[in-house]
């Protein structure tokens, strides 16, 4: 479109008297210009189909209603998150700091389950022991099974 | 006046043109009818920030542009299946042909907008504009940021664009 100034002054000059034409000019190429005018003219409207109203109208209310309905939404978690923090007792964090007394019972506690559990454990075991039976381990397979035997049937294995 | 009043007069006085406007750029139903709703939703949205006699230049740029996005998809991605599924859901007989129109002007019209689809821009928005739709050169200048001359001079060189290419096209079917 874009040609010498000479050319677009002359084409003004044709475009005017095109428009202007109430019948079909006599030059041939401005009346074959003419009738295609006509053409697309006569090439009528197309009506704005309902269904694009009513979804253009829904959806514009959608979003208009979309940051009410958000508003909406945060107020309600505001408020129910206000409420709980005032319902709530207040809780000052404590410090505890114990005394020598409570650390003294505490130590005391610790040390008579550990006495009392060993002892446990040495009756228990002097019980059952005569009543165990020992395990065949097949020691006598063993190429050293008379270094080890011992250790097995020795009846305090501690060491 | 209320923004809804003011929205839907302006539907009502705009609408069909600008679905048009898409239907003969796009040359398909379904991609015009996205376009308008698309263009009446921002109205919607920007209506109240509208100054009157500046909507109509407003509302035709909004779809044009869009069909100018779609068009660039298109040339994008140029394929088989696209081309199968516009032969599919081309334009349909359309509400511009009347129960009584002829044969062969219901196959010219489909010729003219085949062939004002294929025009480049901005001949062929300037032929929709200001030959279908019939808007004033102000109007076109202003939507088109173009001089009022510009308008009239690229109008005319468009049409005669088509009219070559049309001749061109009744020729090789003689041939």
């Amino acid at each position: 479109m874009h040609k010498s100034p000479d050319s677009f002054e002359r084409d003004l000059e044709r475009a005017i008297a095109l428009e202007n034409s109430r019948v079909t000019p006599h030059d041939p190429g401005l009346a074959a210009d003419w009738a295609l005018k006509r053409e697309l003219a006569g090439l009528g409207a197309a009506e704005l189909p309902q269904r694009v109203r009513a979804r253009a109208r829904r959806t514009a209310l959608a979003q208009q209603r979309g940051p009410w309905l958000l508003g909406i939404a945060a107020a309600l978690v505001a408020a129910v998150v206000v409420t709980v923090v005032l319902q709530s007792p207040a809780r000052s964090p404590s410090v505890v700091t114990p005394t020598a007394r409570d650390l003294a019972e505490l130590q005391f506690a610790f040390d008579t389950i550990n006495r009392t559990g060993k002892r446990a454990v040495a009756l228990a075991g002097r019980e059952v022991q005569e009543s165990l039976v020992m395990p065949d381990l097949g020691l006598a397979e063993l190429p050293y099974a008379g270094y080890v035997r011992p250790y097995f049937e020795r009846p305090d294995r501690s060491g | 006046m209320g923004m809804k009043r003011r929205f839907e007069q302006l539907v009502d006085q705009h609408g069909s043109r600008l679905y048009q406007l898409a239907r003969l750029m796009l040359g398909r139903d379904d991609e015009a009818e996205d376009v308008a709703q698309e263009t009446l939703v921002k109205l919607w949205r920007n209506v109240e920030g509208l100054r009157a006699g500046q909507e109509l230049p407003w509302l035709i740029t909004c779809t044009r542009n869009a069909c100018l996005d779609i068009l660039r998809g298109r040339t994008r991605t140029r394929g088989l299946l696209q081309l199968v599924a516009s032969e599919n859901k081309a334009l349909g007989p359309a509400n511009d042909t009347g129960p009584g129109d002829e044969f062969a002007s219901a196959e010219r019209a489909r010729e003219l907008r085949a062939a004002l689809a294929d025009m480049p821009e901005p001949a062929r928005s300037l032929l929709i504009l200001r030959d279908i739709q019939e808007l004033d050169v102000a109007t076109v200048a202003a939507t088109l940021e173009l001089s009022e001359n510009q308008v009239k001079v690229y109008t005319f060189r468009a049409r005669r664009q088509l009219r070559c290419r049309l001749e061109e096209e009744s020729d090789a079917q003689v041939a």
